[in-house]
């Protein structure tokens, strides 16, 4: 076993993975602190696949180490194996296994396999008892889910879970989310929509040509958050009527002021208070535009 | 913590996705033999013209098939020329380098190697659980097919030596393990199941075709000693007095190095879907 820090569940330590063409992970570190929903958030291609399969031990990395529970992640990935549970973000099942086959299948491989759980899991999700050929995309998603949990991981790996999947699906998995880290489960939960990460992690790291590009607090990223606010006021207001710290004027007509604003909302109640406003909308945090400031656009590398 | 044992599992598992293969290669097999053991008294009947046409054959075309020295209006020269020198060696081929392609492009092929692999299994193990059940399935061609020949010899009212016939499944079964091993290292240096099938098997028939040039054209002859086709020879395995020991070693120790270096080669390839 390799020493890590107590609190942390998983680690990267200037992990590279090169192919010929291409560098997938560039120096990657990161580490993933026990109890906590980490959500990998980045373009397509950015390296978060890659990532996830090094930590699983699918994929070698070229250079730097990735350690879990103490474990090195290559040469002794049974045991991480062991703790994980893993949701592949393009899910191929045997076609012809029913739900239940699957994870007996998969989950014997466990010391801990769980099997009524299993059972009592998609019967919860509502999963059809029927060969995987003949399941819908949600439904074989779920069955995915399942396999990830059936033998109750430490740390839970998803990859992408809720991608191209209706929003009914979606709370599913986050909800299965909550209730793994409930039950003192770590979560690593890669996607390239904040929305889905930010509703359930604690943190967001984002990755951008195989390196992080930023690591925040989700509390933090809401702090940075602008807000859009719409204004009527019983008079023109004017650019004094707003000087304002995190104000940034968007539209004035006369009475009417679109604005955005990125503090804290004391300060902006405190400031509007002392107009004569006769209508205030104030709208959802922008997190996408918080994190658009963090890691700008494009990537290189490959996912 | 008692970790469950992935040979096991991938020795179970690999049975169950093969069985039917198996199972229909074995049965076609089979009825083959019963097929031919079926013709064998109308064959006795015919000894003088059976003899003088084998007689025309040339002796480089005998050689190229495993039958040299084999006399065909006997019951074992029969059985080896009829069956054994071709028709044997194409349904264990055919089943070992069907099924083994499959084992990882396959599954890489289906996605659902990652999900395998992303369960604790020690990937060494889970690849030879899996050759072993195919070897066991090779095993159970031969057997059934030995026991159908040796079942059917005193149904036509012949004999045949126990420790010659043993030789002979031997051998087969050492070509079908050489079969297993192409199969297997193309199965792990391939994505797909298809493109594995297609190396696998333009291998062996490369190789056969090494034989046979090899043994009609002299100056090719040494080459023949590069194929397992060489080793395999039915004929003076069950007919002749030799006992064929470096014809059953060789190629299963070919074999064996074949599925070393699958093992070694699937333990540290990065698996991408």
């Amino acid at each position: 076993m390799t020493a890590m820090a107590a609190e942390d569940v998983a680690r990267f330590e200037g992990t590279w993975k090169r192919y010929p063409s291409v560098a997938a992970l560039a120096g990657l570190d990161l580490a993933v602190r026990r109890g906590e929903v980490l959500g990998l958030l980045g373009p397509n291609g950015a390296g978060k696949t890659t990532s996830l399969r090094v930590l699983l031990g699918l994929v070698r990395a070229t250079a730097g180490r990735v350690v879990a529970f103490g474990f090195d992640c290559w040469s002794q990935s049974i045991e991480v194996r062991e703790r994980t549970g893993y949701l592949p973000g393009d899910l191929r099942l045997w076609p012809e296994l029913r739900p239940l086959e699957t994870a007996d299948l998969l989950g014997r491989f466990h010391a801990d396999y769980d099997r009524p759980y299993a059972r009592s899991l998609l019967a919860e999700m509502s999963v059809p008892d029927r060969a995987a050929r003949e399941l819908s995309r949600g439904n074989r998603q779920k069955v995915g889910l399942v396999l990830a949990l059936c033998h109750r991981p430490e740390l839970l790996v998803l990859d992408e879970p809720g991608s191209g999947l209706d929003p009914d699906m979606h709370e599913i998995i986050l909800e299965h989310v909550r209730q793994a880290c409930h039950g003192g489960a770590t979560v690593l939960l890669s996607s390239h929509d904040l929305s889905e990460v930010s509703r359930v992690a604690d943190r967001v790291a984002v990755i951008r040509s195989g390196r992080i590009a930023a690591l925040e607090d989700v509390e933090a990223l809401r702090r940075r958050a602008p807000r859009r606010v719409e204004l009527r006021a019983s008079r023109p207001l004017t650019a004094e009527d707003l000087r304002l710290d995190g104000v940034t004027v968007e539209h004035a007509d006369g009475a009417r002021v679109l604005l955005t604003y990125s503090g804290r909302p004391a300060e902006l109640l405190a400031r509007l208070s002392r107009l004569p406003l006769e209508d205030v909308r104030i709208g959802e945090l922008d997190l996408e535009e918080a994190l658009r400031q963090l890691y700008g656009t494009g990537g290189e590398a490959r996912s | 913590m008692t970790r469950p044992r992935t040979a096991g599992k991938a020795f179970r598992l690999q049975w169950r996705e093969s069985r039917w293969s198996a199972l229909g290669t074995t049965a076609t097999l089979t009825l083959w033999v019963g097929l031919m053991v079926g013709l064998w008294p109308a064959v006795r009947d015919s000894v003088a013209s059976i003899r003088q046409l084998w007689e025309r054959y040339p002796e480089a075309l005998k050689t190229a098939f495993g039958v040299s020295g084999v006399d065909p209006t006997t019951y074992a020269g029969f059985i080896a020329s009829e069956l054994l020198g071709v028709v044997w060696p194409l349904f264990a081929i055919g089943l070992a380098v069907g099924v083994s392609a499959g084992i990882s492009a396959g599954e890489l092929e289906r996605g659902t190697l990652e999900l395998l692999l992303a369960a604790p299994v020690d990937r060494g193990r889970l690849l030879l659980g899996r050759a072993v059940a195919l070897g066991t399935m090779l095993f159970v061609l031969t057997a059934t097919s030995w026991v159908a020949i040796g079942l059917g010899a005193p149904l036509v009212g012949e004999r045949l030596d126990a420790a010659r016939a043993l030789w002979a499944a031997l051998e087969g079964l050492a070509l079908a393990g050489f079969s297993l091993g192409v199969g297997l290292a193309f199965t792990v240096a391939c994505s797909r199941r298809s493109q594995a099938l297609l190396y696998a098997s333009g291998v062996m028939l490369l190789l056969y075709m090494v034989n046979i040039i090899g043994s009609l054209w002299g100056r090719a002859r040494a080459l023949i000693h590069l194929t397992p086709f060489h080793a395999y020879a039915p004929g003076p395995a069950l007919a002749g007095d030799a006992t064929p020991v470096l014809s059953v070693v060789v190629p299963a120790a070919v074999g064996v190095v074949l599925v070393g270096f699958s093992w070694w080669w699937f333990r540290r390839m990065d698996i991408s879907a």
